[in-house]
């Protein structure tokens, strides 16, 4: 009742202010830079007088409305001196101005930096003219930082951290809640998952070279999507800006210090204004070829194992961006935007695996090809009109991984050993048996393979209806969006033993390996070289048996597929009152979706007893209200606070109605389509101030309070099918994530980022470049030591993916022609996965990388650069329960960068 | 636009530089593998008084497309088939007609029936000179017996003699016309073993009429079969425990009888308790331990393990077998005597 109170105040409001509409002047245009003629995102454009504004976008484009009359606008850009313009405006006149903004740091004369501090203007302009805390990566700053892709790129934000595989980052993380509650979108829009069984998006698909910037929205405005708590990532494609044809790119080579091998990465980019700047066309291609590897031990303190890893992999990134976008007149636009992107990734994996209870040591190698990619296509534009303004947008997006080929081998031999644990860094075998090859038997082979397709149509529509009360300014925005989106994962998996003897492992060894694996502190012998037991079995398929019931369980289990409809509209107004700028509104959103998959049932007897087919339905609404409140203190600085409410959807294997239910070990695990969203209610208060020399402090606190958190709860003494009057089976075990019942995250961000020229002599060349973030996340479960005596017992937990302590610290030293930056990125432990008991929560250690760049500008065109990467060949480590009880090492080398930028 | 369609054209050479091709073999499809003729056993024990021996020829069970099928299913091949075996490694006796006298082949119709019923001959030929034999596969039959005919006399003598048998090899398969998708393992072979039955290997007697021979027994094997636990010495009309080469069956013939009627045929019978156990280790044929593992099926479908560790002599026709068995913490130890 109160949310319908709510939305009636603001229809009235709405209504109400329409009257005074025909009194306005109507003021358009664009804010570039005097020498460059390049747009400056994030100018802030402001009446004088009653110091209402508006900040540019990416194309410098800005709009504002006035009673008629005499008026004074004032365009302030940081790092640039401030530009006032005295209008007499006429009742319904329509104003076009080019405003040019002339810069007022000596540096941002020099040529030698050119796109250096203005990606960094640029970022920090669009931050603090922004209406609710946003952090923005420019492209240029993208630049200066060695991050090949979308995620590395963003680790350099504050509140962000990483997740990696194999040394490069994946996965995004912000103010330590897990992927799946940060929202992912190109130009506005959701991106749909690449990965089978998400929502997230690996960021390593996504080329930084073919981003303009990147966003990081900490809290939420009525007109961005709701599902987003930890924040919301909106990486924005480029669009033409010159009207000379320019041609800019790199061209990098490399090397990898553990694979010793080079790397190859090249980027070209075409843009070009046509027709009196009314036609933008933009091309750019990029790929990156990355040899690289990792040396891993892993030890199972629970099932008493150890294993030795060594990876070797291919990675190719290919980026396809293009916009074409027409400017009908200052007032009508539309665009056309497309983005290709393709990561592939060929990994061959060759292990050991000890397994002294059984007194057996299997040999395994492991050859999988996998792409993912995310193409999407918009079509969109803006219509400003003298009353109104509206944009509005198509989207199709898709998003694939597809596995051609997943093929593992396993040999098996049998040896007496134990696990030497007396290094906790170095677990060994007792012996070296284990090399002979001659006592290695086959066991099995398997060929698999995957195809998931996510694919979103939506499309959106936003109005935008500028008002005045009395003397205070504001604008009324309202708007509507459908998304439709379909998923589905298919698999084939393919198990083949043995139906007569098979000749042993030293008949197929062979192939390339780690002659140096942990710098031989391991014993290594030739691996198993799975082309030569593929050809045995092409050339001898009869001896061989396909596995037949693992087939049908592993396929039918995995599969699925989804539809799911999203419908939203939002009504929020934006409030001038003096110094402080208030946006209010509420969003709903409301979802339904449909889940097919297939229940197996395996028999008391160990046999597969039925597959069915099975399907789940869902629909939610949620009702989002949300108020963002910036006060400016002064031109420079701003306090901010916000509250806002969020939710974030399940996972797609949390809410696929897909049952395995082993009456053989009786347990099972259970889809759950009744699973509701997690809730949050969210808190900030941030303050934050500018400095002229192009720089940041700030510092600010958030608050989540979470609710319906999901997890995996364990049903004792439980029944299946679950709710049905006649189960197959009682008394039986069954897992199934399920609503918890609440969780909270606090945490406190800092962020520092300035030139020093205030030291004396050469010192005054450095700028400093840091941001520290701590959170502390709990969550409120059903306790590990729950049974069914005492089912319902809780317990607290450190939220999963939340780190206590993040941040970053850069150095940079830039004189002319010469720019070089030392960078750490640190991550805090924090717990990635809650163990059965207390000591066998698993842990990700701390982790700090340290990089280094430098950068020497031949002239206005050219430039070279040098970048080494993860210098200290700092690892990945997890452990279980306690630091010493080490379960994962992982290390993978340090690798360098090296080529010519340009921009011709 | 020249410079366009170089870069787009870069992009290209560029992608196929992800190694996706690169040094792989692929295994063949799936579609593509071949129907697979196999012994549906690699090895088996005859007793050494037998006078004949089957083999078991089977296609492998592939898997239903349709997912109708969950164990697989035998896709029938589509042209007839001969098959031509090969007997060698004979240990025991120096000329295959010393032992084999006869052969004979057939295939199940259904539970009742068989080819021969129905006068289908697969047409079957011993070659006692070369050690080969010969036999058709019609059209969509999936599973053949082949029955080799012995002399019982030949090994059944009172020596311990444990080396005996011989191999079978399929050596070809002929006739396949059009579908080559049939194949068949050149190298895997049958084992056949004579079980000497002056050692632990054939039938044994035991005295049930003993009332504390029957408690042990009763006690030891109550917990795989509860059906033991009502025995009395005046229910048993005998004991018999068969030791073969790969499983023990302890059979109790009852007193009492009852009516069944197979194919068709009505008659009265005794009725029987069995316990299977198969041997998971045995160390000796004489004097030595044997472990047996018995597994017993609850209405439910799940499967309950026992394990029975034993040692026996074997002494002039008699075996002494002490067997002890795992009853939650307790373990039950008791020492048999059988009898040929």
């Amino acid at each position: 009742m109160k949310k319908a109170l709510h939305l009636l105040t603001l229809l009235l409001t709405f209504g109400c202010v329409s009257v005074s509409l025909a009194q306005e002047a109507t003021i358009t245009g664009r804010v570039i830079d005097r020498d460059s003629r390049s747009p400056l995102a994030g100018a802030y454009v402001v009446f004088e007088k009653s110091a209402y504004g508006t900040s540019t976008n990416l194309s410098g484009e800005f709009q504002l409305s006035s009673k008629a009359g005499k008026i004074t606008l004032k365009a302030t850009y940081i790092g640039y001196r401030d530009t006032t313009i005295t209008l007499d405006l006429s009742a319904g006149q329509q104003v076009v101005l080019e405003i040019v903004l002339k810069t007022n740091i000596l540096e941002l004369n020099a040529i030698t930096i050119t796109g250096q501090l203005q990606g960094q203007a640029k970022a920090l302009n669009q931050q603090k003219n922004a209406d609710n805390i946003v952090n923005v990566v420019a492209a240029d700053q993208i630049g200066r930082f060695p991050d090949p892709n979308a995620a590395e790129a963003l680790q350099r934000v504050s509140g962000v951290n990483i997740e990696r595989d194999q040394g490069e980052g994946r996965y995004v993380f912000v103010r330590g809640l897990s992927p799946q509650f940060t929202n992912v979108s190109v130009n506005g829009e959701q991106i749909p998952s690449p990965e089978a069984d998400v929502r997230y998006v690996a960021l390593d698909a996504i080329p930084a070279d073919q981003l303009a910037s990147m966003e990081v929205f900490k809290t939420l405005t009525p007109d961005l999507d709701g599902d987003a708590i930890g924040g919301s990532i909106n990486l924005i494609t480029r669009i033409a800006e010159s009207t000379k044809p320019t041609f800019s790119g790199t061209a990098i080579t490399g090397y990898n210090s553990l694979m010793q091998r080079p790397n190859l990465q090249g980027s070209l980019q075409y843009d070009q204004r046509f027709l009196n700047r009314k036609l933008g066309v933009l091309v750019n291609a990029s790929y990156y070829h990355n040899d690289l590897g990792s040396d891993n031990v892993e030890r199972n303190f629970i099932d008493n194992e150890l294993e030795l890893r060594d990876y070797e992999l291919t990675r190719t990134r290919s980026g396809l961006s293009a916009t074409i976008d027409y400017n009908f007149n200052p007032n009508h636009s539309i665009y056309l935007r497309g983005l290709y992107t393709k990561f592939t990734d060929r990994e061959w994996r060759r292990r050991y695996v000890f397994l002294p209870g059984d007194s057996e040591v299997e040999r395994l190698t492991k050859d999988r090809f996998e792409s993912q990619g995310v193409n999407t296509l918009n079509l969109g534009g803006k219509n400003i009109f003298k009353r109104f303004t509206i944009d509005y947008d198509v989207q199709y997006a898709y998003g694939f991984q597809e596995t051609p080929y997943d093929i593992e081998g396993v040999f098996i031999g049998s040896f007496d050993h134990s696990i030497d644990d007396s290094d906790f860094r170095l677990p060994r075998p007792s012996n070296n048996d284990y090399l002979n090859n001659a006592a290695y038997e086959f066991d099995a082979f398997e060929m698999g393979g995957s195809t998931a397709e996510d694919q979103n149509l939506a499309a959106r529509l936003n109005v935008n209806i500028p008002y005045h009360i009395g003397k205070y300014q504001g604008t009324i925005k309202t708007g509507g969006k459908i998304r439709l989106k379909s998923k589905n994962l298919s698999i084939e998996n393919n198990k083949f033993e043995a139906l007569t003897d098979i000749p042993n492992l030293s008949a197929f060894e062979g192939g390339i390996w780690d002659q140096n694996f942990f710098g031989n502190q391991y014993g290594m012998s030739n691996p198993l070289d799975l082309g030569r037991l593929l050809s045995y079995y092409n050339q001898n398929p009869e001896k061989f048996e396909l596995s037949i019931e693992d087939k049908i369980i592993d396929e039918a289990v995995e599969s699925y597929d989804a539809e799911e409809s999203v419908y939203a509209g939002f009504l929020m107004a934006r409030q001038q009152l003096g110094k402080a700028t208030v946006i209010a509104g509420l969003r709903y959103e409301y979802t339904s979706g449909t889940y097919n998959s297939k229940d197996v049932v395996i028999a008391p007897n160990g046999d597969i007893q039925e597959v069915r087919p099975t399907t789940g339905n869902v629909s939610y609404g949620f009702a989002l209200p949300s108020v963002n409140l910036k006060y400016a203190l002064n031109d420079k600085t701003n306090l901010r606070a916000a509250v806002s409410m969020s939710y974030s959807r399940p996972n797609f294997d949390q809410i696929v109605p897909a049952q395995e239910a082993n009456l053989e070990d009786n347990e099972a695990s259970v889809g759950n389509p009744a699973l509701k969203p997690v809730r949050s209610t969210n808190f900030d208060v941030l303050g934050e101030h500018y400095f002229g020399t192009v720089g940041i402090i700030s510092a600010g606190v958030f608050y989540k309070a979470l609710t319906d958190f999901i997890y995996t709860r364990s049903l004792f003494n439980s029944q299946y099918p679950l709710l049905v009057a006649n189960p197959l089976a009682t008394g039986i075990l069954v897992r199934q994530a399920q609503n918890g019942e609440s969780a909270s995250l606090m945490g406190f961000e800092f962020a520092f980022q300035r030139k020093l020229q205030f030291l004396p002599g050469d010192l005054a060349n450095l700028n400093l470049y840091m941001n520290y973030t701590y959170t502390n996340a709990q969550a409120e479960l059903q306790s590990r030591v729950a049974d069914a005596g005492n089912p319902d017992l809780l317990e607290t937990i450190t939220l999963p993916g939340s780190a206590a302590h993040m941040g970053n610290l850069a150095l940079a030293y830039d004189k002319k022609r010469f720019s070089a930056r030392v960078a750490m990125n640190f991550n805090g432990a924090y717990l990635v996965e809650v163990g059965d008991v207390a000591a066998n929560d698993l842990f990700v250690k701390s982790r700090m990388q340290l990089d280094v760049t430098a950068t020497y500008t031949l002239n206005k065109r050219f430039r070279v650069f040098v970048e080494v990467l993860n210098l200290t060949n700092q690892p990945f480590e997890a452990y279980m329960g306690q630091e010493d009880r080490l379960v994962q090492r992982e290390f993978y080398g340090w690798w360098t960068r090296m080529g010519l930028k340009f921009n011709l | 636009m020249k410079k366009l369609h170089i870069l787009l054209i870069s992009l290209l050479v560029f992608t196929a530089c992800s190694k996706e091709n690169s040094n792989l073999v692929l295994p063949i499809p799936l579609a593509d593998r071949p129907l697979q003729l196999v012994f549906d056993e690699e090895e088996s024990g005859v007793p050494e008084d037998d006078d004949e021996i089957e083999l078991v020829f089977t296609f492998v069970d592939q898997y239903d497309p349709t997912g109708q099928s969950l164990e697989g299913l035998k896709l029938p091949h589509t042209s007839n088939l001969r098959v031509t075996i090969a007997f060698s490694d004979n240990e025991g006796f120096a000329e295959w007609s010393d032992y084999f006298t006869g052969i004979e082949a057939f295939y199940e119709i259904d539970d009742c029936i068989t080819s021969l019923d129905q006068n289908i001959s697969l047409n079957p030929t011993l070659d006692l000179v070369n050690g080969r034999a010969s036999f058709d596969i019609p059209a969509g039959i999936s599973e053949v017996i082949l029955v080799l005919e012995t002399d019982p006399t030949n090994f059944d003598n009172d020596l311990i003699d444990e080396d005996r048998g011989f191999k079978v090899n399929m050596v070809e398969l002929a006739g396949e016309g059009a579908n080559t998708r049939v194949k068949f393992i050149q190298d895997q072979a049958w084992e056949v073993i004579l079980l000497d039955d002056e050692t632990i290997y054939g039938k044994w007697a035991f005295d049930g009429s003993v009332s504390a021979d029957l408690d042990n027994l009763k006690d030891i094997f109550s917990l795989i079969n509860e059906d033991f636990e009502s025995l009395s010495t005046t229910d048993i009309d005998e004991v018999e425990l068969e030791v073969e080469l790969d499983k023990v069956t302890l059979k109790i013939v009852l007193t009492e009888t009852e009516t069944i009627t197979e194919c068709g045929v009505t008659e009265v019978v005794n009725k029987e308790i069995e316990v299977d156990m198969d041997i998971e280790d045995l160390s000796d044929l004489l004097d030595g331990e044997i472990e047996l593992l018995a597994e017993v099926e609850a209405d439910n479908g799940s499967i309950t393990e026992y394990t029975i560790k034993a040692v026996f002599t074997v002494v002039s026709g008699v075996m002494t077998m002490t067997m002890e068995i795992e009853d939650g913490d307790d373990t039950i130890e008791r020492t048999f005597q059988f009898t040929k």
